[in-house]
């Protein structure tokens, strides 16, 4: 059951200069439950392509269906909403909120969303004993390593359970071993909750662990391969 | 909301150094402001006391149209049960009845123009304190058929305590007035117009010296403070009829007085206003500093789902928050000072001193203590805040967290 549908989507930016077309008529879907990458070189439209998925950026045309809402057709407020309800974001870097805690930090959207505390207790204790932080609740963000915030930033993405996941670039500033390590994580929430990823990269090592890798290059996607299950399991 | 207030708190403290420095600046703009003011408005209430208190009171009851024709013609019948009724009013203390009118001084060889007013000499030495200002003789006495005079008139006209003077004048209705009187006192005033020119009658031998038997040109209400003043008036203008009386305040009877202080205050409010320009550039700044060193950071909570209503809330509380704690810290400073200078006011020396030793009055500086001189200053910096607040909501409603992030 597809989760997220593009259909013909451009983005358009009107630069200074010359307008420069950096998605250009991408039809795309996304499963329920798929740990799949975006990849290209720099420059060929994968933040743009993630912002319009997440509804942080509007398309210049074409529609973006989420669980049957078509976020385009949404208002700036209603958008902040529907992100806050439906969407997990993972940012390249610097993404946590340095006045808060670990622990305040993981349970931050469920805390935006009201949910209840004890349930978010539990929910933040065990996702952050899951990426490895469980005795670190009381740091804040500027005490952790790189590789140690984004495994948060992951927690605190997951902790509503998201209809799906983005995550743009997320290992692009780690070295190879945290980026590994955030990887494996990401691909065991992926197994054990049916938690959707999507998520963008240039590193090969980061592109084997995918099960589902689609190109894109200047903007419009190249090709869509789905890798052999095991090959993802024991990368 | 405990989430948006818990982030503000933390955010007024990220930059530690900064938000105390900020905070420095209102927190002495505050104290510094206070105790200027309440030093400033002390002083005034004191001049006005003194001036008020040597004479004229703090408000009046005429014959209607007397004050812009003092003549012994707009004077009023001044019933008891009249004189009762105001004395009733909630607050007043006590009401002086005069006559005034100027008639011709004599004594045996000088004359000269004088003030003549005839007084309830108990009651007029209870608003003025008068008989403290005998320096010889003695104070009338109730139905006196004598007269006090002023020092500086007695020794022009050449007399003394137990001579006579005759005052020759008009009386109600063009009768003409005359009367010989035996000087019972010599009384000193410091200002040099009262000085040369005050002689006190008794109520009734004013009244008959100037055939107007049972008339008043002014009752002097006294309420028991200053702060009463407007409060009794529109007592006293909701019992008297209008068409018969004026009542005026002591705004109305002394204006030189009114617009000396005026004058003095817009001095020290431009004094303030520069200060306070000078503290609001540097809370301007901090909120600038606090919101474009963390735009990306706004850009990513928005991402993820706060509102920027939220975010506009969070940044609006921050502000809020440092501005009332550093103005309530101020206030709390600046209490202890001022309550102090009010209860052991400022012993003032010198030239200035020695006037209001003259006057009659103590040489001290009584600072004010009014919890409305608080509320202003803290008021003023709330206001001041919530206009630099406005840059970051403006910020704010055009945040695109897309943007935010690339920063
Ligand atoms: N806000 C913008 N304004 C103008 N050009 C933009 C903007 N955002 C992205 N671009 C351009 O769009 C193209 C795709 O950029 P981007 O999506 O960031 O690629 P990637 O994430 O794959 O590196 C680039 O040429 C980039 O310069
Ligand atoms: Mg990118």
């Amino acid at each position: 059951m597809s989760i997220i549908e593009l259909k013909d989507v451009t983005k358009t930016f009107n630069a200074a200069t010359v307008p420069i077309h950096a998605v250009g008529g991408v039809d795309l879907t996304i499963d329920e439950g798929e740990f799949a990458a975006i990849v290209g070189p720099s420059g060929s439209g994968k933040t743009t392509l993630l912002n319009l998925i997440g509804g942080l950026d509007e398309p210049t045309s074409g529609s973006i269906i989420i669980d049957g809402t078509d976020i385009t057709r949404l208002k700036p407020g209603e958008r902040t909403r529907f992100r806050l309800r439906n969407i997990g974001f993972v940012f390249q870097s610097y993404n946590l909120i340095p006045v808060l805690t670990v622990y305040e930090n993981a349970g931050f959207i469920m805390e935006l969303r009201g949910d209840p505390a004890a349930e978010r207790d539990r929910r933040v204790r065990r996702l952050l004993d899951e990426v490895g932080l469980g005795d670190r609740l009381e740091s804040r963000p500027s005490r952790l390593s790189g590789g140690q915030q984004q495994r948060v930033a992951v927690a605190r993405a997951l902790a509503p359970r998201p209809r799906f996941i983005l995550a743009d670039e997320p290992t692009a500033n780690l070295d190879s071993h945290s980026a590994e390590n955030l990887l494996e994580i990401m691909a065991r929430l992926n197994r054990e909750e049916n938690a959707t990823f999507l998520f963008s990269t240039h590193d090969p090592r980061v592109v084997k662990k995918a099960r589902r890798v689609i190109t894109i290059e200047d903007g419009a996607v190249a090709s869509d391969k789905r890798m052999p299950e095991e090959r993802a399991v024991h990368g | 909301m405990k989430l948006i207030f818990r982030m503000a708190w933390r955010n007024i403290w990220r930059n530690r150094r900064r938000t105390i420095i900020t905070m420095s600046s209102i927190v002495c703009a505050i104290v510094l402001s206070i105790i200027m003011r309440s030093m400033q408005l002390g002083s005034y209430g004191k001049m006005i006391d003194n001036v008020v208190g040597t004479y004229t009171g703090l408000l009046q009851v005429h014959a209607r149209g007397y004050w812009n024709d003092k003549t012994i013609n707009n004077t009023f019948a001044a019933s008891d049960s009249l004189l009762e009724a105001i004395a009733a009013i909630k607050g007043v203390t006590v009401v002086v009845p005069r006559l005034e009118s100027f008639a011709l001084a004599a004594g045996a060889d000088r004359s000269r123009g004088s003030f003549i007013v005839g007084i309830d000499p108990e009651k007029e030495h209870r608003l003025t304190g008068l008989r403290k200002r005998l320096i010889e003789g003695d104070y009338l006495k109730a139905h006196d058929d004598g007269a006090l005079v002023a020092e500086g008139l007695a020794k022009f006209l050449m007399v003394g305590v137990g001579d006579s003077i005759v005052l020759l004048g008009q009386g109600y209705h063009g009768v003409s007035a005359a009367g010989a009187f035996r000087i019972r006192g010599i009384v000193r005033f410091a200002t040099p117009e009262l000085n040369r020119s005050f002689v006190y009658l008794d109520l009734g031998a004013a009244q008959s010296l100037f055939s107007a038997d049972r008339h008043l040109t002014s009752a002097v209400v006294e309420p028991e403070k200053r702060a009463m003043t407007d409060e009794t008036v529109r007592t006293l203008r909701s019992i008297l009829d209008r068409e018969t009386y004026e009542v005026l305040t002591w705004r109305e009877l002394l204006p030189e007085l009114v617009q000396q202080i005026q004058g003095d205050n817009a001095g020290g409010i431009i004094m303030l206003a520069i200060l306070y320009l000078v503290v609001a550039f540097g809370i301007f700044g901090t909120i600038l500093m606090m919101t474009d060193e963390r735009i990306r950071e706004f850009g990513i909570v928005n991402a993820v789902g706060l509102s920027c209503g939220r975010l506009a809330v969070m940044t609006g509380i921050e502000t809020m928050l440092l501005s009332l704690l550093a103005a309530l810290s101020g206030s709390a400073i600046a209490l202890p000072v001022v309550y102090y200078f009010n209860v052991h006011p400022i012993r003032l020396t010198g030239e200035g001193a020695r006037a209001m030793i003259n006057f009659g009055v103590e040489p001290v500086l009584p600072f004010l203590l009014d919890w409305r001189l608080f509320l202003v200053q803290i008021l003023i910096v709330v206001a001041m805040t919530a206009v630099t607040m406005l840059y970051p909501l403006f910020v704010l409603k055009s945040l695109k967290p897309v943007s935010a992030m690339r920063r």
